[in-house]
């Protein structure tokens, strides 16, 4: 009695403690900050972003939301109307919060370098309403004179403009963006806008974050719940297992906010994966109660239904949480990507409060809670007849009596897939994290059609000594690096301060934009001062800084897709080193494109690393547990398979390996192990404790831990399909393919794993007659 | 002349001068603006200027001029050369500010390697002089804040062990304004002993603090108070640049024919 009644507090206790925690983890979620930024995909000291960062800082690049304005008309973009619009948002943007007056750049700011009759014209093409097509043919005029302005500023065929709008507080970009949208939805006629850029990608992403994140993550809950319902028919199996899963999530986000680890878009995924692993545990502890409770009565002492059921229960349970963390290990031990390292370590978190929450909150709740007995669990599981323990009973048996065609199968799938990952292509593009047809996309289609192209590649050229760029030779090499840089695929604009030289220069000779740079170096200190006196201090540190010792030479790129951005930079990189690195000169590559390059690059090899230190990990685990290589080497046949199968698939349809898609696979491993463990574990338990046939064991299997593994894969599965449900196209894949990879592992474990087992009998029986022979 | 009642009106009532009545007296915020915009700062002068800009990473760019000033009825002549660095010297840019607010400046520039001087397009008030972070307004008004474009007012606002120095508050008249000058709002800090600004900080259209002005090494050079130092600092960018004025001569004449472009080719001695 007494231990009856200090069991019953102990219980009590822990439901308590149990509670408290998810309330201080729960806590704890508010402080999470997002970042959606691309940067977060790369550590703050990682070389590549230092000399980003140093650069921006040498010659004050700032992000800014770029608005584009596309004008088909007959004049195009040269009619008082369109002109005006352009001007109006120039003015109107200056006023938005956030946005740099100073820093807003179009045609309606920008200055134009002309020589008419014996004036030099150093200033705005024009600052107030256009009223006649005369004066719209004016600025054509001028326009057509300043070539540097042609794809940058104003389309290349004139058929629109861009308004650059630079930014006070880049943390507020969403924010600024939304206003800049309200200011186009206001806007006069004159043409159709659309709104780009670093800034307004990365405000437009938040928000599909914030969409993402109240969809899936509600979804995967009541997926689960459905589920659970189903498969128990009990109010207590509910509850219990809600706990748990919250428990699993809270944990994962709570510590990232109290780390100050942001929510990356990556991180989106997290909480629907959680929701579906940490169930797994839960599924398979409350079977273990009801089977019991099922062969005990209903009136049997709850108590010890739980704890029968954590005993009968608690080494898969313990084995497949570890196999699963040294799935998201692999992640972890691999990544240089922030997102991904902490998508790794946090999923970790999750999964050690689930399988805490498991084994002391679940048997406590159960002994508490669990009196009605589950109408889904009949006693005698031997001759179980419903349709779900059939099915796999009928796979199961199946596989184990044609042992080597399900061998053969699996081996020419896996045949296909080696084929198919020779055919996967590790490339990314910032816009394709967006649907098709998206504004956003619209935008960035309208800028690569109409302009230079949305993506930059910036070039630093450093002199050894001051002023040594504004030299002859300095210049003349630079030019030639621009013109390099014009004849590779997809760059339409290459700029610097070279092109602005030959346009004065050709101003103050009265011709057209000239074609020679002085070779006296006094002239062209005195034709610069003449630049930058007509100019603020600052309009020209992105060009050339303030010793003139450094340059920047701007390269507009109309891909953003990482393979192209390779074939330039490396292209780009070898000229530099091959002919334009003097002992005079130097240069060195920055801006996104190459951020890109840089994190994009080693992503091949830490997916084969990563997957090397999962498998590896979990063959170990899977060894230690069986205490057999044998069956360690078939427990990890199906996730080897359906990774495999993910390749062929991914290498047939094109599917990109990307950062989100390359966790896939260690993913798979880590839960799609959990399968062969527990089909391995049950079977050779029923066969040893009952002595039974293979047929037999697979039967017993197919009615206990079969319906209950089933349970757990769909559970995992809906999570991923509810993943493949996002509004990003990149999470869209990754859910895909991480619910095809679930699916060939579940499938695997109910079919190949007893091929295997059977074969591995076939050939014990044959080897032991062999030996009774000889 | 855009200011020329408001000046015909202090002429004929006699020049400011500073007495201890006036400085305990209350004034408006308007009344003190229009005593600084009346202060007497040479009919010409002949000085050098040495500018230097500081970027935000310390870099300092140093260039010394000779800069040469001239009022004449309707008109008033700068011609600035350089000096150094030596591969700017002799570069030069003569400008006329026509008191006529209907008639464009007419400025030119000499560059001394081609052998020539080209007319330039006339500048915007609120662009920058020279690539300096003054603007043309600034050098124009001569720090001074025009009454014909902003209405001014007290702020209450002490400044501890200084009764004769007050800020007061400059808004611009109407939005036109604030955008040719690109100032949204400006606040001053008038010292009443010398009807100076001693320091101004402006705010852009969008009310963004923009930048920043002091005058110091306040001096009286041949009976005029002259601040032989002028920082501004732009408060966004980071960028300053600081003038300072040496070998200040208000008394000398000034030969009409420095100002010419003749002069310019021949280069300042």
């Amino acid at each position: 009695m007494r231990s009856d009644r200090s069991g019953k507090v102990l219980e009590y206790v822990i439901i308590g403690l149990s509670l408290l925690g998810l309330v201080a983890m729960g806590s704890l979620v508010s402080g999470l900050k997002k970042d959606t930024s691309i940067d977060a995909f790369m550590s703050d000291d990682h070389p590549a972003v230092v000399s980003r960062d140093n650069v921006e800082k040498l010659f004050g690049l700032r992000d800014p939301i770029v608005i584009a304005l596309i004008d088909e008309g007959e004049n195009a973009l040269f009619d008082p109307e369109s002109l005006n619009l352009l001007h109006w948002l120039t003015v109107e943007a200056a006023k938005i919060p956030n946005v740099d007056p100073e820093r807003v750049t179009s045609l309606a700011s920008a200055t134009k370098i002309i020589g008419e009759d014996d004036t030099l014209f150093i200033e705005p093409f024009y600052d107030r309403d256009i009223t006649t097509s005369e004066e719209a043919a004016e600025i054509r005029s001028a326009v057509e004179q300043m070539p540097v302005y042609w794809g940058t500023l104003v389309a290349r065929d004139g058929r629109g403009a861009i308004i650059s709008i630079e930014l006070i507080d880049q943390s507020i970009a969403a924010e600024t963006y939304e206003n800049v949208l309200a200011l186009i939805e206001r806007a006069p006629a004159g043409g159709s806008l659309h709104v780009a850029g670093e800034a307004a990608v990365s405000g437009f992403l938040s928000e599909y974050v914030n969409r993402d994140s109240r969809k899936l993550v509600p979804l995967g809950f009541l997926a689960v719940f459905v589920i659970i319902f189903l498969a128990f028919r009990t109010t207590a199996s509910l509850i219990l297992s809600f706990i748990v899963v919250a428990a699993s999530v809270v944990s994962a986000l709570g510590f990232m906010a109290a780390a100050g680890v942001p929510y990356f878009v990556i991180t989106n995924a997290m909480p629907s994966i959680l929701v579906g692993v940490s169930v797994a545990d839960s599924v398979h502890i409350m079977s273990a109660y009801y089977e019991a409770q099922g062969v005990e009565g209903k009136d049997a002492d709850r108590r010890m239904l739980a704890r029968k059921a954590l005993r009968s229960i608690w080494r898969p349970v313990l084995f497949t949480t570890v196999t699963t963390i040294f799935g998201f290990l692999g992640i972890v031990g691999s990544s240089s990507m922030p997102p991904m390292f902490w998508f790794g370590v946090f999923a970790i978190v999750g999964l050690l409060f689930a399988l805490l929450y498991s084994i002391l909150f679940l048997p406590a709740g159960l002994a508490l809670l669990a009196r009605a007995k589950s109408g889904a669990f009949k006693t005698d599981f031997k001759n179980r007849t419903d349709t779900l323990s059939k099915t796999i009973y009928i796979l199961s048996s199946q596989s184990a009596n044609n042992p080597v065609r399900i061998i053969g199968a699996a081996f020419i799938l896996f045949f296909f897939g080696v084929i198919g990952a020779m055919n996967i292509k590790v490339d990314r593009e910032q816009i394709g994290q967006f649907k098709p047809g998206e504004a956003i996309v619209r935008a960035d289609e309208a800028i690569n059609a109409y302009f230079n192209g949305s993506n930059t590649l910036n070039i630093v050229v450093e002199a050894n000594t001051m002023n040594g760029v504004l030299t002859y030779s300095t210049l003349s090499e630079m030019k030639a690096l621009q013109d390099f840089a014009l004849d590779q695929p997809h760059v339409h604009g290459a700029t610097s301060i070279v092109d602005y030289i030959l346009q004065l220069n050709g101003a103050l000779d009265n011709s057209r934009a000239g074609v020679i740079i002085p070779e006296d170096s006094d002239l062209l200190a005195q034709q610069f001062f003449l630049l930058t006196a007509g100019g603020g201090p600052t309009e020209w540190e992105d060009e050339i800084d303030a010793l003139q010792q450094r340059a920047l030479i701007k390269i507009q790129v109309s891909s953003g897709r990482y393979s192209d951005s390779r074939i330039i930079t490396e292209q780009l990189q070898d000229y530099i080193d091959t002919i334009f690195n003097s002992d005079d000169r130097t240069a060195y590559i920055s801006g996104r494109m190459h951020l890109d390059y840089h994190w994009l690059k080693p992503l091949a090899r830490e997916h084969a690393t990563s997957i090397a230190i999962s498998l590896t990990l979990v063959l170990l685990a899977a060894m230690a547990l069986f205490r057999s290589v044998k069956n360690g080497l078939f427990t990890i046949a199906p996730v080897v398979l359906s990774i495999t199968t993910v390749y062929a698939v991914m290498g047939y349809f094109g599917v990109w390996l990307d950062a989100a898609t390359s966790m896939f696979a260690t993913i798979a491993i880590g839960l799609g192990v959990d399968f062969g463990i527990h089909a391995i574990d049950r079977i050779n338990h029923y066969r040893q404790a009952r002595a039974v046939s293979l047929d037999d064991a697979l039967k017993e299997f197919s009615a206990t831990s079969g319906r209950a593994l089933f349970v757990n894969f769909l559970a995992i599965f809906s999570c991923f399909c509810i993943i493949a449900s996002s509004e990003l196209p990149t999470m869209e894949r990754f859910g895909g393919i991480c619910a095809l990879a679930i699916l060939v592992s579940f499938l695997a474990s109910i079919t190949v794993v007893p091929a295997l087992l059977a074969l591995s009998e076939q050939k014990e029986v044959a080897a032991g007659a062999r030996a009774a022979e000889a | 002349m855009r200011n020329a009642c408001v000046i015909a009106i202090l002429a004929i009532v006699g020049a400011p001068s500073v007495t201890a009545e006036e400085q305990t007296q209350v004034l408006t915020g308007q009344a003190m603006a229009e005593r600084v915009y009346a202060r007497d700062d040479g009919e010409r002068v002949d000085q050098t200027l040495i500018m230097e800009l500081t970027d935000r990473s310390g870099k300092v760019r140093r260039r010394e001029t000779r800069l040469v000033r001239k009022e004449y009825e309707h008109v008033h002549k700068t011609i600035i050369a350089i000096k150094t660095p030596a591969s700017l010297k002799d570069t030069a840019f003569l400008t006329f500010d026509y008191q006529d607010a209907q008639r464009e400046d007419d400025q030119w520039l000499y560059l001394p390697a081609m052998r020539r001087e080209r007319r330039i397009s006339a500048s915007d008030r609120g662009s920058y002089f020279l690539g300096t972070d003054f603007t043309y307004e600034d050098i124009k008004e001569r720090t001074r804040l025009s009454i014909d474009d902003f209405n001014f007012a007290l702020l209450d606002r002490p400044v501890d062990g200084e009764p004769s120095l007050q800020w007061i508050e400059a808004q611009p008249k109407s939005e036109n304004i604030a955008r040719e000058l690109g100032y949204g709002r400006i606040e001053a800090l008038v010292d009443k002993k010398t009807w100076m600004y001693q320091r101004l900080v402006y705010w852009d259209i969008g009310l963004n603090q923009l930048k920043e002005i002091t005058l110091t090494d306040i001096a009286e050079i041949d009976s005029v108070l002259t601040a032989q130092i002028i920082r501004c600092e732009n408060l966004k960018t980071g960028h300053s640049t600081t003038f300072r004025f040496e070998n200040i001569d208000y008394t000398s004449p000034v030969e009409d024919r420095l100002f010419t472009v003749a002069a310019m080719r021949r280069g300042l001695p």
